[in-house]
């Protein structure tokens, strides 16, 4: 038996179960008499269905994070940092309901706009013979100029 | 009943790597013509884990180190080795075996790209993109958080197209693992198929971007076999056809 030559920090095997699934379940090679057989005994395993564009939850933390970056020394004048703190918080409270409500549609804006910008829908080009099972999630091309174009939910 | 892992060729060697279920069956080649089916048996009603999942890579990439291999679907069965023979392996030569073909010589290698989201957003801070009034209230707060956002994907998109943009030029062919679709998503999912002959190539550009890049936290993974490669039809590897002596290791 040949040993494993542990090379260049490449590791033998993806870790992660979603990358196993991937390569043997998702991507392994349908024979088209087995199809009943091949479904046999697999309960396990949904793959990743995560479908996170932006929550306004990231929104807030990232401009907590930048703000923090470059306008933390301006912030709060010394010696009120209580009284401000609650005149913010009882600003927010009336704020908060409109906002968020407003904030769906914003996010749904945004989404939009992060997924509009599909410039090169080439997916029809690869002309294989639609043996993959998942071609609809694949998006093969030679670099990742169009790696925007894959910012669209499935189906 | 046999499981099936892979089709590879006739002369393709037997694995050592021990089969999927339990006890685990010792995984052999069932040939017809010039293709084979690495194979073990299991019981009736197999019921597959996690652990199947990655005893089922294991035989595959076992198995690749000897010559191309066309992974199987995992949970692909058949009632006996006969039905194996007749239904998968003569039924499916035609289709098969160009498919098998045009995977000589060539692995996949897979490579994760990750950065550190604070970093990356102090970054995005410190430029002229980034300068922003402070917001005076919520929506100014989302406001500016999704302008962030924004930069923070673009930023994630240049070091993206540098890393793929590099290493595409070791690489017969590359594709997306998975999608990027917003700003809690990775800089990079991808899979190249790469040359044996280029592996140490690939593996210095490799080497080279982690030494460059300190901040960014790469995870690489091969060879593999060409899972993501599956459906190319014509042969990517001809050059290759002189390393690869079909009946030793291809020695990584």
């Amino acid at each position: 038996m040949t040993v494993a030559v542990p090379s260049a920090n490449r590791a033998p095997h993806p870790s992660g179960l979603a990358d196993v699934l991937d390569l043997v379940l998702d991507k392994g090679i349908v024979i088209d008499a087995y199809v009943r057989l091949s479904l046999v005994g697999i309960e396990i395993l949904t793959l990743d269905a995560r479908v996170v564009i932006a929550s306004v939850d990231t929104y807030l933390r990232f401009a907590e994070a930048v703000n923090r970056l470059d306008i933390q020394p301006q912030k709060q004048p010394e010696g009120l940092p209580g009284l401000i703190g609650d005149l913010q918080e009882g600003g927010a409270k009336h704020k908060t309901r409109g906002a968020l409500s407003g904030v769906k549609e914003t996010a749904k804006e945004a989404v939009s706009s992060l997924r509009g910008g599909d410039e090169d829908e080439d997916e029809s080009s690869r002309g294989d013979g639609g043996r993959s099972r998942s071609s609809e999630h694949r998006s093969r091309r030679p670099a990742p100029a169009g790696r925007r174009s894959s910012r669209r939910e499935e189906g | 009943m046999v499981y099936l892992y892979g089709i590879v060729r006739a002369r393709h060697p037997a694995p050592a790597q021990p089969g999927l279920g339990q006890p685990p069956g010792e995984v052999r080649i069932v040939t017809s013509g010039p293709i084979g089916a690495a194979v073990s048996d299991v019981a009736e009603d197999l019921p597959i884990s996690e652990d199947d999942a990655r005893s089922h890579l294991r035989v595959l990439v076992e198995l690749l180190r000897d010559g191309p291999v066309l992974p199987l679907r995992l949970g692909t069965v058949a009632s006996s080795e006969d039905e194996a023979r007749r239904e998968v392996l003569d039924a499916g030569v035609g289709d098969l075996l160009p498919r098998l073909e045009a995977l000589d010589g060539v692995v996949e290698l897979q490579l994760d790209v990750d950065d550190d989201e604070a970093e990356s957003l102090a970054a995005i801070a410190a430029t002229p993109a980034g300068q922003h009034a402070e917001p005076m209230d919520l929506d100014a707060t989302i406001e500016l958080g999704q302008q962030i956002a924004g930069l923070l994907m673009a930023h994630r998109q240049e070091l993206a197209d540098e890393v793929v943009g590099r290493l595409s030029q070791l690489s017969v062919d590359n594709v997306a693992r998975a999608l990027i679709r917003g700003p809690e998503d990775p800089v990079l999912r991808w899979a190249f198929l790469v040359r044996l002959d280029d592996l140490p190539k690939f593996d210095e550009a490799i080497a080279v971007l982690r030494a460059e890049r300190p901040n960014l936290a790469f995870r690489y993974v091969g060879p593999l076999p060409a899972a993501h490669f599956v459906d190319r039809t014509e042969v990517a590897a001809h050059q290759a056809a002189d390393t690869f002596r079909g009946d030793g290791s291809w020695g990584w």
